[in-house]
């Protein structure tokens, strides 16, 4: 089975990639994953200075899925450069790093530094992570802030652009495409869903910050639906990110559009998912007669009506 | 061998009932359980479809051995609270679960010559067969350990015979009258510190709520005990990639005098005068 993927300028080994938060800077997994066999990984989101995180408790689990207010616990890039960038770039597959500024000059100043250093293979910009209170979804929710920070950041990287974007809007479309007049190369859609969880009994948030984000396979049609209206309002390749915890959800994203996939979560509940889920890919792609990954891609066929299969 | 932790899928060898609500299940990985030390803990995840979408964090309760003697795997012990260990509870002998660990830190030995005091509150026991196991295997003489052990009625007052078949002196309370005596774990504590002498200076380790864990954390710096406590957190991973299950650590060098640890990766097991206690 050929499962090589394009994506734009990156080219995957296949099309899974460890989404960032869930995935450190490469040791934490080290035990579990053979990293040659993955598509990509991205590195947990490093922002100017070292931030301590929301107060806890800051997950709470809920139907099928698990809500988090982590807020970005990081050790600043100085500390990214100097240790989780050298990692990172030993690893072999597709490196990205992740960063999220609290203004345009802060995602300046990061993308510059990684990419100078140089070890990774492409920048995801974080313009929509749900708890942080300054930038992080501000950006990501504001079509010309889109457009400006991601304009900026790609004039000084000298490796691909990718712009994570957040649900959290009305017209995901709009903002995707304001990612790709500021030059994008790539889309990640989408980070988690703004939400919360409350115990009546004593009238109080589960949550220290209140309110978070909505990951696992509670949001995978959200996502799905979010991807498929990115992927129709950009030229450029769109990564699917949301509740993919099998072969078959890879297989989902990919047939509305996404080039590739990132698995977060899934991860965190069992270490070794993707492993699973790539032969779980392969086994459904090779059933279905398929005999590389890439011709499963935007085969959706909506005008032809609903499903029989099932 | 693998030289930290793995995931596996892991059968269950055997679920009893031992108390009301309260289980012993065993699980069946002789490789896990030789590399596993007290005060660790495994990630528990029941089969898709079958519990809930999280893992459950347990601590590591005690060795299992087969009938050669070998060690053959490890228990867990947990109160039925919620819908992941009521789902745990019902599992048979021969079911599965997926496995992730060993995880964690370990309790530190007691030193050559300490006495023992183990603290825990309610199923805040768990931790400490192991511990006492460990204990009576590298020297220490059961006469030199106690567990002081309260919980809410008599009936969540378990595994008693265990403890006391190593030897070790048990005291148990409760917060009704249902138990041998109305008190609670912290005040077992206090009273049978004030019978010790200024050399003879016992290891405390304690486990339990939050709140006794804070009230055992302000006694011990005032008293200067030296105490290890092992913290429960609401937790995703269990290995550091999630940062879910932070707690608040006294940090002098940080500006608000505390940081955020993680209590799957420097914990679960902290120094009991480490803890930040707000108010």
């Amino acid at each position: 089975m050929d499962l090589h993927t394009a994506l734009g300028p990156l080219q995957l080994r296949n099309p899974l990639i460890m989404a960032s938060g869930t995935f450190g800077y490469g040791w934490e997994f080290r035990d579990f994953l053979d990293y040659s066999r993955l598509g990509g990984v991205i590195a947990k989101t490093v922002t100017i200075r070292p931030r301590k995180g929301n107060p806890p408790p800051r997950t709470c689990e809920t139907a099928c899925g698990v809500l988090n207010s982590i807020g970005l616990p990081n050790g600043g890039i100085d500390e990214f450069l100097r240790v989780g960038l050298p990692y990172l770039s030993r690893l072999d597959t597709c490196r990205i790093a992740s960063i999220a500024g609290e203004t345009v000059d802060e995602f300046v100043e990061m993308a510059r530094r990684i990419s100078n250093q140089g070890g990774a293979d492409a920048i995801e910009v974080n313009i929509s992570c749900p708890n942080v209170k300054k930038g992080g979804m501000a950006f990501g929710a504001d079509a010309p802030a889109t457009e400006q920070v991601t304009r900026a950041v790609r004039a000084v990287c000298a490796v691909p652009v990718i712009v994570k974007l957040t649900p959290n809007v009305t017209s995901i479309g709009e903002i995707a495409a304001a990612a790709q007049a500021g030059g994008a190369d790539i889309i990640s859609a989408v980070n988690t869903f703004l939400g919360m969880a409350v115990s009546w009994p004593d009238a109080r948030p589960m949550l220290g910050n209140i309110v978070g984000g909505l990951s696992g396979p509670a949001i995978k049609p959200l996502a799905l639906r979010n991807v498929w209206e990115v992927a129709r309002s950009v030229d450029i390749p769109v990564m699917g990110v949301g509740g993919i915890v099998t072969g078959a959800d890879v297989l989902e994203f990919m047939t509305v559009g996404a080039r590739a996939v990132q698995i977060g979560t899934a991860s965190l509940v069992e270490p070794t998912a993707m492993e699973r889920i790539l032969s779980e890919m392969v086994a459904e792609l090779d059933e279905h007669g398929f005999s590389s990954a890439e011709q499963a891609l935007g085969r959706f066929k909506p005008s032809q009506g609903p499903s029989c299969c099932r | 061998m693998p030289e930290r932790f793995s995931r596996r899928s892991v059968e269950v060898l055997e679920n009893r009932e031992i108390a009301t609500g309260h289980f012993v299940t065993t699980l069946g990985d002789a490789q896990m359980a030789a590399l596993s030390r007290p005060g660790q803990f495994f990630q528990v995840r029941l089969r898709n479809g079958a519990g809930p979408f999280l893992p459950r964090p347990f601590s590591m309760f005690d060795w299992y051995r087969d009938d050669s003697g070998s060690v053959a795997g490890f228990k867990i012990l947990y109160k039925v609270v919620g819908e992941g260990t009521s789902r745990l509870s019902r599992l048979a002998v021969g079911d599965s679960v997926a496995l992730t660990g060993p995880l964690g830190n370990e309790f530190e030995m007691p030193g050559e010559g300490r006495r023992v005091l183990m603290v825990a509150g309610g199923i805040g026991v768990a931790p400490f067969l192991a511990l006492a196991r460990a204990c009576v295997e590298s020297g220490v003489h059961g006469e030199r350990m106690e567990l002081l052990y309260g919980a809410r009625t008599a009936g969540h007052l378990v595994a008693l015979d265990e403890f006391r078949q190593l030897g070790v002196g048990v005291t148990a309370a409760t917060d009704d009258d249902s138990g041998p005596r109305r008190a609670s774990a912290l005040a077992l504590l206090e009273e049978r510190l004030a019978t010790f002498s200024g050399d003879d200076r016992p290891v405390v380790y304690a486990a339990g709520p939050t709140a006794m864990l804070e009230v055992l954390s302000r006694l011990c710096r005032r008293l200067e005990l030296d105490a290890q406590v092992s913290l429960e957190a609401r937790m995703i991973c269990g290995f550091a990639v999630c940062n879910s299950c932070a707690v608040r650590v006294i940090s002098p060098d940080s500006e608000q005098g505390w940081e955020y640890k993680l209590v799957c990766r420097d914990g679960p097991v902290f120094n009991a005068c480490s803890l930040y206690v707000d108010r």
